[in-house]
């Protein structure tokens, strides 16, 4: 890596170009670059600095859950013995079914998210989890209208990379 | 959605940006075609679009929390919705059903990042109550959209034969 990259300040335009490509990262530079005002080799520029200091990490196809099989998404916040959380979790893991699973503090000390075919492999999988005797409570939510919940990087405020150094 | 639909989808679950003509290349049809296909299958709600993803650590983030919300009976989810979509550093909201009506997923930069978000939520017309779950950091894919939530559900899909990759 060119370690005179690194020094390279963010600016404002950088984080339009990361916005732009939260929307769409299909998006040719040559639109990206009208947009802002600015020459295409800006835009191919700027995002190559973007990516060699880590800031843009790679991207991901956003699809239709259910037209793949998933009908079920469920979250389960889990109260667990504290002490055995970790271990909780590597059990968790194991089964393969969960997407997500996180230690947390606060109400609940775990968050699992399942991503389910339906709600029969919904309750095999619980059923597992159920288990492990260092679980004290588990309660599931389904998660519906799974179509709209889609991650939302745009919201994302940048404002602090240009404070970065 | 047939072979050469499923195709262009794995191809897109491989390399997001991945140019037309390389596609196009790859599976020895023309350009056109797999602009045309690639533009229905968005049509039709099959896939949505393609993001980057971005470190959140290095945009100055340190943590993920869950907000679980309880509705009041008479509030309006939709317009709930729509008003929390929209809020900085909100990255997820997901209607629920269970011990909470929904559950929002937001990012934080410190605790008192933290809290002025809840005021901000708590904010929004038609909570009843709210709890919050703050997600231990080293559980966590600090890039969002996780790409461990995505590879797991293409795993799962390309484990029971709908996606070739």
């Amino acid at each position: 890596m060119n370690p005179r990259v690194l020094t390279l300040k963010i600016t404002e335009t950088d984080l339009k170009i990361i916005k732009a490509l939260q929307l769409d990262a299909r998006a040719s530079y040559t639109d990206i670059a009208k947009e802002l005002g600015v020459s295409k080799n800006i835009v191919s520029t700027r995002v190559r600095l973007l990516k060699e200091k880590g800031i843009i990490n790679g991207s991901i196809l956003l699809f239709n859950l259910s037209k793949f099989g998933f009908g079920c998404l469920a979250s389960l916040s889990i109260k667990a013995i504290p002490s055995k959380v970790d271990d909780v979790i590597k059990y968790i893991r194991s089964l393969k079914g969960p997407a997500i699973s996180a230690s947390t503090m606060g109400s609940y000390n775990l968050t699992v998210i399942l991503l389910m075919q339906d709600t029969e492999e919904l309750k095999r999988v619980i059923d597992s989890i159920k288990k492990d005797p260092a679980i004290i409570q588990i309660n599931t939510c389904i998660l519906t209208d799974i179509e709209k919940a889609l991650p939302r990087s745009q919201n994302i405020d940048l404002s602090r990379l240009l404070e970065a150094k | 959605m047939d072979l050469v639909d499923l195709k262009i989808i794995g191809l897109l679950i491989q390399d997001p940006q991945m140019p037309f003509s390389r596609m196009a290349k790859a599976l020895d049809i023309g350009i056109e075609t797999v602009i045309r296909r690639y533009n229905k299958l968005k049509n039709e709600g099959i896939i949505y679009n393609t993001t980057i993803t971005v470190d959140m650590k290095k945009c100055g983030y340190t943590g993920h929390a869950l907000f679980l919300v309880n509705t009041l009976a008479d509030a309006e989810p939709e317009k709930m919705y729509s008003e929390l979509v929209k809020k900085r550093n909100v990255l997820t909201v997901i209607h629920a059903i269970g011990d909470y009506d929904l559950l929002i997923h937001c990012i934080y930069s410190d605790l008192d990042d933290l809290y002025r978000l809840q005021r901000e939520i708590s904010k929004v017309p038609g909570i009843k109550y709210m709890s919050v779950v703050v997600v231990s950091a080293k559980d966590f894919n600090t890039s969002f959209p996780s790409s461990e939530y995505y590879s797991h559900m293409i795993s799962k899909m390309a484990a029971s034969g709908q996606i070739k990759t």
